[in-house]
């Protein structure tokens, strides 16, 4: 259970050059390249589920993210470009950041012959024996909050809980065949490229873009600008000395690119990865 | 009066020669140690008040008042020949009952006991026994120390320079020629970024999966994508 604070804001693609030499001067760290994927499940709408738990209490239904990061060498690359973070400012202009038929292959890589016959949705399988390869990284599971509600609110809060998935047990298992069991369907997937810049007061910040993946096919999410988000994460909700000095950097950030790049505090209705059809009751 | 009279005769007969007195050298002096004695007391008030002061313009104070102890030295380093060869002695007219004071230290020719405290302390920091090492070695020593010092001093130069013109950064893009790692004007928004789109709908997408509404319209016009709801 993770608390996260965190401010947000955009830049438009010509600006991305001078927004990395302020942030890397601001920050005297250079800027690190990072590369996800993220596959959303939801539930299967075939299935009822009850609303209450034991207590009887009423109890929301929740997408749930799994993720993991994707290497570097599967993005798109021009031969003599080196991988760093002007790659980002190439890739960007394309429609899909990794070939569709590179993923498909790394996806392949990781797959095993026992989970093939459990359809197309195992390619996310982990467990002990791909962990001996070396490229293998293993997925992040994870769910979030609805923002903390308040008009008040300088920051955006938000409780995540996250586990890294490192085997699965028993036979045939995999974490797509759990998520089926306990009633989970892929919804949709997502490829972030991005760079990074950790600054002080465990304050991290990203640049990136989205592409959705979808039906064989990826499409640009952020086009024409990029997405930018500053983050602490804290560790314990009761820990308020954290919060309020993670608090304090935040807005110091935000202070100081005034005017600049405005980072704000999204609508948390934004971030609400619970499923609403429940209609009346939100 | 008439004793008086003789007396005040015999002290203006007296004209002391002042062409020796090396004022010039001692004004500089002066002038450099009032300075200093100034800030340090500025210094030790701030320091003595309940509020610390801003710690960048304690460390501007500190600047200026190391470029003041700078001065000093070197103004006394300047004049050293002349001071060290000056002797201070009382002329007959100095009111020698009211100045008592004055008259012990202008004469005195020891240090007082504070600042031999400060000289042995400031020796035994410095880690040198003078009773072990002869002056040359001292001098040995004391030049290593310059030299380290000087060196330390070009090196965090050099360093800060290379961070603040990001050649860490720039470092990112080795291969690419100086040209390259320019930020090219002509292409890059040098201005405020605009905003290309609004940070709530990606958020709304990583959540939800709901597509902006925008990229969803413009690939249906490709004719690419068959929306069904």
């Amino acid at each position: 259970m993770v608390h996260q604070l965190s401010l947000f804001g955009t830049i438009d693609d010509k600006s991305y050059d001078l927004f990395l030499s302020t942030m890397s001067i601001l920050s005297g760290t250079p800027p690190v390249l990072f590369a996800n994927i993220t596959n959303v499940w939801t539930t299967n709408k075939s299935y009822e589920f009850e609303r209450v738990n034991s207590k009887n209490q009423l109890t929301e239904l929740n997408r749930i993210k799994v993720s993991k990061s994707l290497p570097l060498q599967f993005l798109i690359v021009e031969d003599d470009s080196v991988l760093s973070h002007k790659l980002l400012k190439k890739i960007g202009q394309l429609e899909a950041p990794i070939e569709p038929s590179a993923l498909e292959k790394y996806v392949q890589d990781i797959k095993y012959e026992r989970a093939s016959s459990l359809g197309d949705d195992s390619k996310m399988d982990v467990d002990a024996s791909s962990m001996s390869e070396p490229e293998a990284e293993p997925w992040a599971l994870s769910m979030s909050d609805i923002p903390a509600a308040g008009k008040s609110r300088k920051v955006s809060m938000q409780t995540i809980s996250e586990s890294i998935i490192l085997t699965t047990g028993g036979t045939n298992s995999s974490t797509s065949s759990f998520l089926k069991e306990l009633g989970y369907v892929p919804e949709y997937r997502y490829i972030t490229v991005g760079v990074k810049f950790y600054m002080a007061n465990d304050m991290v910040l990203d640049i990136q873009k989205l592409w959705d993946l979808r039906n064989d096919r990826s499409l640009q999410i952020t086009k024409g600008g990029y997405l930018i988000k500053a983050y602490v994460n804290v560790n314990r909700s009761t820990d308020i000395e954290r919060i309020n000095q993670a608090e304090t950097a935040l807005l110091s950030l935000q202070k100081e690119l005034q005017g600049y790049v405005d980072l704000v505090v999204p609508d948390r209705k934004a971030m609400d990865s619970r499923l609403n059809n429940m209609g009346d009751i939100i | 009066m008439n004793t008086d009279a003789n007396s005040n005769s015999f002290q203006e007969d007296l004209k002391p020669n002042f062409d020796g007195v090396p004022s010039q050298a001692l004004d500089a002096v002066r002038m450099r140690a009032a300075q200093l004695t100034h800030s340090l007391k500025r210094i030790r008030d701030e320091l003595s008040r309940a509020e610390l002061p801003q710690w960048h313009s304690l460390q501007s104070q500190v600047n200026v008042t190391l470029s003041q102890l700078m001065s000093l030295t070197s103004t006394l380093q300047h004049f050293q020949d002349t001071l060290d060869s000056t002797v201070v002695f009382p002329l007959p007219n100095f009111p020698t009952t009211s100045h008592e004071g004055l008259l012990t230290t202008l004469l005195r020719k020891k240090y007082t006991p504070e600042v031999d405290e400060w000289i042995a302390s400031a020796r035994e920091a410095a880690d040198l026994d003078q009773s072990i090492l002869d002056p040359q070695a001292i001098d040995k020593l004391l030049k290593d120390e310059k030299d380290v010092t000087e060196w330390a001093l070009q090196t965090l130069v050099k360093e800060f320079e290379r961070y603040s013109s990001g050649a860490d950064y720039a470092e990112q893009n080795s291969g690419a020629t100086e040209d390259e790692q320019m930020i090219d004007v002509s292409t890059v928004n040098c201005g405020k970024p605009t905003k290309p789109f609004d940070s709530d709908q990606i958020l709304k997408y990583t959540s939800k999966g709901e597509i902006p509404s925008e990229i969803m319209h413009e690939m249906s016009e490709e004719g690419s994508v068959v929306i069904t709801e």
